[in-house]
């Protein structure tokens, strides 16, 4: 079999080998660390963040009870209550050890209840929703590589015709308008004026196709602007003219040589789209009432229920810092010629 | 008949101005931009009715003569409030890019000028801001600063500075060592001259650039923040409020959710064809002919 050059790709090769290459275990460690600070830095800030905003959950509680006429502040009831809720979510102690409890519950997964469901504790919640959003996000960026890839490779073929034009436009549109925004168009037409497909809901195949859509078009629109110029510029190569000359057709050329290479460097722009996706589900969960992290984390920041907050925060950022660490690494152990720095 | 070879010399700004005009799709957003600038500022003119009063006797009327987009379930007049929208979406888009240049200047400079462990501070703070979400981080600043538009556009700059820093320590970096500024510098130049004639005006292209891809990017965090119920607090308008406030109505009143959508669609598109106009026109490498 013929093989090329990226078909060795240096890190796997090692590995597979049974020999671990020590500047992939530097790396590797030196990102783990780099997710660990962000995420201690950014818990913290929330926290000093949370501690001088401006009237807390019980706040806002006690104004709907006012409503209601329950209490009132003078009320002794109402000061029980308040140093019960206050011990209860450890709001007593000091900012400092209000901020070491929480990274000591955060390292073992443990977040203890939040404000709003006293009798669930916030793990139990993430451990639901969370698979509900991942399958948001995964769907969304193949359904976004799968359109987005020949999109741009038919753009790049037919370079400077009406379908090239059509096809950039339409993209450049793709990434200015967000997904809460693309949503609103396809439930217009496909669930208003056509009737096809339901508006919200989380059940069956039905409801998840317009969520999808709208979630992947923007990074569809960067995949397939990516593509194009990626296709392009591996056309304008060397070994391209050399495979031309050694009488290759179109088909041929582009086939066996042209496509694979220009594809890897893709790998690159899916770390931070997949970052777009996850903050994407926040507005497309909360436009089609799906019930995933993204809803809760918008709950939990329209109620001030700081600790359900903080921790969906943490876990939307850690899936995206993690997510980039995966795909980079798989873009090193794709092409080796990259130096992982 | 032999031509003579004349090359003119051309400006910074007229080499630009004749690579831009080429574009014609950036023309048209740019125009459109103006429009839309010109909207925003005369919105407390031009619109009909204040976009807080209420006719409860005509609420969620159709489009007509009276109230040209139709009005919302109290009755005030969508088309004013979305011109309110507008006028919201430019104070907040261009006041959080201004927050922009300067912490994301200030920084980038000095990381760039100084190098060392304070380039070194300055950049391990840009990769954290990279890495996180720049959303989330929007969210719980609104959450703790409170919901005005001043607080909203702040949240917005502080947290959209860490690209703008990137760039300019980068241009710094690159125009610090190149060769026309060593040149300045053995002619004789003071640092501060070398900086005003030949480092800022290099840098002004790429920071246009950015910033105008910021605009219409923080219009859509301030409308992202509505939809979820963190932006502006009613009755101020938002093309995020009325598009949430369209969805729970879809069904009956289909025109409080397509007017909003649409609006802020051509909003953005018309920002970002100039966006990328600039883009192109500032690339010194693309063609002029």
């Amino acid at each position: 079999m013929n093989s090329e050059p990226w078909d060795f790709p240096g890190l796997l090769l090692n590995m597979s080998n049974g020999v671990v290459d020590m500047r992939f275990l530097k790396f590797l460690l030196k990102r783990l660390l780099t997710i660990a600070i962000s995420m201690v830095v950014v818990i913290v800030i929330t926290y000093v963040l949370m501690w001088l905003a401006p009237g807390n959950f019980f706040e806002l509680q006690r104004v709907r009870d006012a409503i209601a006429r329950v209490t009132t502040p003078d009320d002794p009831a109402y000061q029980a209550t308040l140093k019960g809720f206050e011990e209860r979510y450890g709001l007593n102690n000091p900012l400092w050890k209000q901020i070491l409890m929480y990274l000591k519950g955060a390292v073992v997964f443990k977040f203890g209840p939040s404000f709003s469901d006293p009798a669930r504790n916030i793990e139990d919640l993430i451990k639901e929703k969370f698979p509900i959003t991942f399958t948001l996000a995964l769907s969304s960026i193949l359904f976004a590589l799968v359109v987005g890839v020949p999109l741009g490779i038919l753009a790049a073929l037919k370079k400077n015709t009406w379908i090239d034009y059509t096809a950039m436009t339409v993209s450049v549109i793709g990434v200015a308008i967000p997904s809460y925004v693309v949503a609103v168009f396809l439930i217009l037409i496909f669930s208003i004026y056509l009737g096809w497909l339901p508006t919200s809901g989380w059940e069956g195949i039905r409801t998840k196709i317009l969520p999808t859509i709208a979630l992947a078009l923007g990074p569809l629109a960067s995949v397939a602007r990516f593509t194009r110029v990626s296709l392009l510029d591996t056309l304008n190569q060397d070994f391209i003219r050399t495979a031309y000359a050694k009488g290759g057709d179109d088909r041929t050329v582009i086939m066996k040589h042209a496509l694979r290479p220009s594809m890897i460097p893709l790998v690159t722009i899916i770390g931070p789209q997949m970052a777009y996706l996850m903050v994407g589900t926040v507005w497309v969960e909360n436009i089609f009432r799906i019930p995933g992290l993204g809803q809760l984390f918008a709950n939990a920041a329209v109620t001030r229920d700081y600790p359900l907050l903080v921790t969906s925060t943490f876990i939307l950022a850690l899936a995206v810092m993690i997510m980039n660490l995966i795909v980079d690494v798989l873009y090193a152990i794709l092409d080796p010629r990259i130096k992982l720095d | 008949m032999l031509r003579k070879n004349k090359t003119e010399s051309i400006g910074y700004w007229k080499a630009f101005w004749l690579r831009f005009k080429k574009n014609k799709m950036a023309v048209i957003g740019g125009v459109f931009v103006l429009i839309l600038i010109a909207l925003a500022i005369l919105a407390p003119y031009i619109a009909p009715y204040p976009y807080d009063e209420p006719h409860y006797i005509r609420a969620f009327e159709g489009p007509s003569k009276d109230f040209i987009f139709g009005t919302d379930a109290l009755g005030r007049d969508l088309f004013s409030r979305i011109l309110y929208s507008l006028r919201n979406a430019c104070i907040i888009g261009f006041g959080s890019q201004f927050v922009v240049l300067i912490i994301g200047g200030i920084l980038g400079a000095v990381a760039g000028f100084k190098g060392g462990w304070i380039d070194k501070f300055i950049m391990s703070i840009v990769d954290i801001m990279f890495a996180f979400p720049t959303f989330l981080f929007n969210v719980i600043l609104v959450t703790a600063l409170g919901r005005g538009l001043f607080t909203i556009f702040l949240a917005i700059g502080l947290t959209g500075w860490a690209g703008m820093a990137r760039l300019v320590r980068g241009q710094v970096l690159y125009l610090k060592n190149s060769e026309f500024v060593e040149a300045a510098k053995a002619a004789g130049a003071s640092t501060f001259y070398i900086i005003r004639k030949h480092i800022l005006p290099n840098m002004i292209g790429p920071i246009l650039v950015n910033l105008a891809f910021g605009v219409p990017g923080a219009m859509m965090t301030e409308s992202g923040l509505a939809v979820i119920g963190m932006g502006v607090r009613p009755p101020m308008p938002s093309w995020g409020n009325l598009i949430g406030e369209g969805i729970g109505m879809m069904m009956a009143f289909p025109h409080l959710l397509i007017f909003p959508a649409v609006t802020f669609a051509f909003t953005l598109i018309s920002f970002t064809f100039l966006a990328d106009g600039l883009r192109d026109a500032f690339n010194p490498r693309s063609e002029i002919s």
